[in-house]
């Protein structure tokens, strides 16, 4: 073979391989237009948010795999020969020379010297043209005009871009959020750190967010975060340690002690040794008490009175006064702990109520509908006698009087999705029976029954203005057939025919306390027992 | 093999067309009878001729003997037609001195062109005479072989109607036959061009185009001419596809052919093909004369069915089907042409 056609055959490889690289590529096109679109469209109504990434990805390699196909293509001599043969129509000239090229034949020079003569003045271009291969490429251009359509469309159930209002009650959040950091700080409890750091990372976030639901996801995680640093234990802990600081302050361990209970300890433990032995054996059986109240939540605590209780029953004052030296220490580790977890608690509450405030924000209708439709309560009571009552806020309540009483209540409704169930049957004996809900905005309807003994304001622990709780404590007493004397409808915030809750406070107190140590309650329910309960001691203080 | 050389093949091509047209003096309007004749010719193939009587089928072999300068022989067959009347037969003859013995009088067989006129008209006996005679271009009669003079071509005849009375020819003598020409009618200018040649008083002379020894050494380099492989190939391809049986049997040859064509077949289209090409001047063979060989290579060597009988189907049309369907050998890469 001449150079002149060797040349003429490597134009026509070269050829080749772009006519094949046009070919496969408009014959792959829909197919590759329909992955694409695929991709887009699984994106588009799921929430796999890569579509765009993996369309690209996908015809990066079908690009390069068309690539490396072009050069990896095997072209021998007699492919290039025929294909440049049948483009040029040169009638078999080139194949025919390739075989027959013995050069003392007269008639196979001709043909050489023939096909070297068309190779001198053919086109590659001409020999292998690259045709357009019009049904793939209008198939493909249907599928790009869908796929670019997919790609420009915002994903299906997404939600709009972020409007003025919504951005500026993001805003608002990420402040309060910020002020409550502060306030954090100033309290310098021992989990301050956490918190502060906690929040002030949330505030940055929030103000970066592009969507409420990844405004509301911020939020939420964060309290996932902050009760995940909650102690199990808090509650009961919480509730040894302030049941005792309680105990002691109604019941001093002696005469003009100071009221907190380390200070009580402390200023024992220096005067042990004047005390008689009647008192010496007094105090012992009382530390014996102490120590056992603490034993299902301070544990430590309980341990300290123990050995300051079984000192004592040695005589052995010293090593009673170093019992109630530690045990003063312990119970005032016990109660900064108590703050430290309190200001988590609170703090995820805080959040709860933010990330409340802006799902409502952005969608008024559903906090709306939830307002109305699950805020609402309505309560029957029969009573007889005097001193029967019932009222509810949101929620129902039964009670009767003559020592018996059922309450049941349900309340609900908030600006947003909150929600919240407490119910409970009470038996009563004149004093007490009721439930309480917790909710948020919210119509209650109430009717009561009877004479109203007493009420008390509602605690909000959380937002004063949008949440709300109702604590219907109980019926003064009462007894014979009572009538119905007038029905009221009441809001969440003001329920009717509440008592003061100071009257059964202690006993409640003492009970949940014990019920809290002894009972086998999960977390959660422990959680809403311990916050009803420190709502009220803090009411009370 | 006889060595051939290109400017040879350049003059060869130029005879092939003074003896084209020579003939086409004589008959007009039929360049691609000459051409298949003459092809047939120089590959030293017989030529069956089917079409009606008339046509000027006699005037073109009378017209190639006249362009070429050989013998010509005309044999009429009819049922009566002996296999002596075609190959000769022992005489008895006495010499000057009165002695009698017997002696060979050659029949019109020993020619160079044989016009076989109807020959489906002539007995099986006959036929298988003459068709002996055409595969080994040779006759014995008496026990004695006697070579036929070369070149040797017979030119058969048939009628395609009035069939009562005749006696087709078998399979196996139609192959025989290298190609198969179907004269057409002529169109009304053709036809207005042969009133005026033929009744005009004066029969067109053809002239002599080309020697005895000129036409032989044409019939010997036809073979010599290069074929490239790829082309071989699609002649087995094509041929192959005849076969209703086979893997790459196209639809209508499955339907309408019982039998399809022997390798002769294949044979005979490279041959012609090789012959199509020195008549052109070329110095190798193309697809195109490949396709151009098949329909007469091919068109006889087709046994129909009946439904093709009774649908009315030709084998031409299952050949032009063929053609286009049977891909000629090009590179498995796409885009290339």
């Amino acid at each position: 073979m001449t150079d002149n056609r060797r040349g003429f055959l490597r134009r026509i490889r070269a050829r080749i391989r772009l006519a094949w690289l046009a070919a496969t590529t408009q014959r792959f096109l829909p197919h590759l237009g329909l992955v694409v679109l695929a991709a887009l469209l699984v994106s588009w109504l799921s929430p796999f948010d890569q579509g765009l990434l993996l369309a690209g990805a996908i015809a990066a390699a079908f690009v390069l795999v068309l690539l490396a196909g072009s050069l990896l293509l095997r072209i021998s001599d007699w492919d290039a020969s025929r294909a440049a043969e049948r483009g040029l129509g040169a009638k078999d000239v080139f194949s025919t020379a390739l075989e027959f090229d013995d050069e003392n034949d007269g008639v196979h020079r001709s043909i050489q010297d023939r096909a070297d003569r068309i190779a001198a003045t053919a086109s590659p271009a001409v020999a292998i043209p690259i045709h357009a291969n019009r049904r793939r490429l209008r198939q493909f251009g249907i599928i790009a005009a869908l796929t670019v359509l997919v790609g420009i469309l915002p994903p299906l159930g997404s939600s709009p871009a972020l409007s003025s209002d919504l951005q500026a009650a993001i805003e608002e959040e990420a402040d309060q959020i910020e002020r409550l950091a502060e306030a954090v700080r100033e309290a310098n409890v021992e989990t301050s750190e956490e918190i502060i750091a906690e929040l002030e990372r949330l505030a940055e976030e929030l103000r970066s967010a592009e969507t409420v639901e990844q405004a509301l996801q911020l939020l939420e995680d964060s309290e996932s975060r902050l009760e995940a640093s909650m102690d199990p234990e808090f509650l009961s802990q919480k509730t040894a340690v302030q049941g005792l600081a309680r105990d002691l302050a109604l019941r001093p361990l002696s005469t003009g002690s100071a009221l907190d209970a380390a200070s009580q300890f402390r200023d024992l433990a220096e005067s042990l040794g004047e005390l008689s032995e009647p008192e010496l054996a007094a105090l012992e059986d009382r530390l014996s008490d102490l120590a056992a109240s603490q034993a299902a939540g301070n544990a430590s605590l309980s341990g300290q009175l123990s050995e300051a209780a079984r000192a004592l029953s040695s005589g052995d004052l010293a090593g009673a006064a170093r019992s109630l030296q530690d045990a003063a220490a312990g119970q005032q580790t016990g109660l900064q702990d108590a703050r430290g977890q309190q200001a988590l608690g609170e703090t995820q509450r805080a959040l709860e109520g933010a990330r409340h405030r802006l799902s409502g924000t952005a969608d008024p209708n559903q906090a709306q509908g939830q307002g109305q439709g699950q805020g609402q309560g309505q309560g029957q009571g029969q009573g007889q006698g005097q001193g029967q009552g019932q009222g509810q806020g949101q929620g129902q309540g039964q009670s009767q009087g003559q020592g018996q009483g059922q309450g049941q209540g349900q309340g609900q409704g908030q600006p947003g999705a909150a929600s919240g169930i407490i119910s409970g049957v009470a038996p009563g004996d004149g004093t007490a029976a009721g439930q309480g809900g917790r909710g948020t905005v919210g119509q209650g309807t109430g009717e009561g029954f009877g004479s109203e003994v007493g009420a008390a304001s509602v605690f909000d622990p959380v937002d004063r203005g949008n949440v709300s709780d109702m604590l219907q404590v109980g019926i003064d007493g009462g007894s014979g057939e009572g009538a119905v004397i007038g029905t009221a409808e009441a809001p969440t915030q003001t329920g009717q025919s509440l008592v003061p809750y100071s009257r059964v406070l202690p006993e409640y107190l003492n009970e949940a306390a014990d019920a809290l140590g002894e009972l086998q309650l999960p977390p959660s329910m422990r959680g809403i027992v311990q916050t009803y309960f420190d709502l009220l001691a803090d009411e009370a203080g | 093999m006889a060595d051939l050389q290109p400017q040879d093949l350049e003059m060869y091509s130029e005879v092939a067309d003074q003896i084209e047209e020579a003939v086409g003096r004589r008959i007009a309007g039929q360049p691609d009878l000459i051409r298949q004749t003459l092809v047939g010719l120089l590959a030293e193939g017989h030529v069956l001729l089917e079409g009606v009587p008339g046509l000027g089928k006699t005037e073109l072999v009378k017209a190639f003997s006249e362009a070429i300068g050989v013998d010509f022989s005309r044999v009429q067959f009819t049922p009566d037609l002996m296999p002596a009347d075609i190959v000769g037969t022992q005489v008895l003859a006495e010499d000057d001195s009165g002695h009698r013995r017997f002696e060979y009088q050659a029949g019109p067989i020993f020619t160079n062109l044989l016009l076989a006129d109807e020959i489906n008209r002539a007995t099986p006996k006959t036929q298988a005479a003459l068709l002996e005679a055409m595969q080994e271009r040779q006759v014995t009669v008496a026990g004695e072989t006697r070579p036929l003079p070369r070149p040797f071509l017979v030119l058969a005849t048939q009628n395609p109607i009035e069939l009562e009375g005749t006696y087709p020819l078998p399979e196996a003598q139609l192959d025989r036959f290298m190609f198969k020409v179907t004269v057409e009618p002529p169109t009304a200018d053709v036809l207005e061009e042969i009133l005026r040649r033929t009744t005009g008083g004066a029969i067109p002379d053809v002239p002599l185009a080309a020697d005895l020894e000129t036409v032989s050494r044409m019939i010997a380099m036809t073979p010599a001419l290069p074929i490239a492989t790829h082309l071989l190939v699609y002649v087995s391809r094509i041929v192959e596809a005849t076969q209703p049986g086979g893997d790459t049997a196209t639809p209508p040859v499955k339907r309408y052919v019982r039998w399809g064509s022997s390798p002769r077949g294949a044979q005979a289209m490279v041959l012609a093909a090789k012959a199509a090409a020195m008549i052109e001047g070329r110095l190798h063979v193309t697809a195109d004369d490949i396709r151009w060989a098949a329909p007469a290579a091919l068109r006889h060597r087709l046994v129909l069915g009946y439904e093709a009988s009774a649908e009315g189907v030709r084998s031409d049309v299952i050949i032009d089907e063929l053609l286009h369907t049977v891909p000629e050998p090009k590179p498995e890469i796409r885009g290339t042409p």
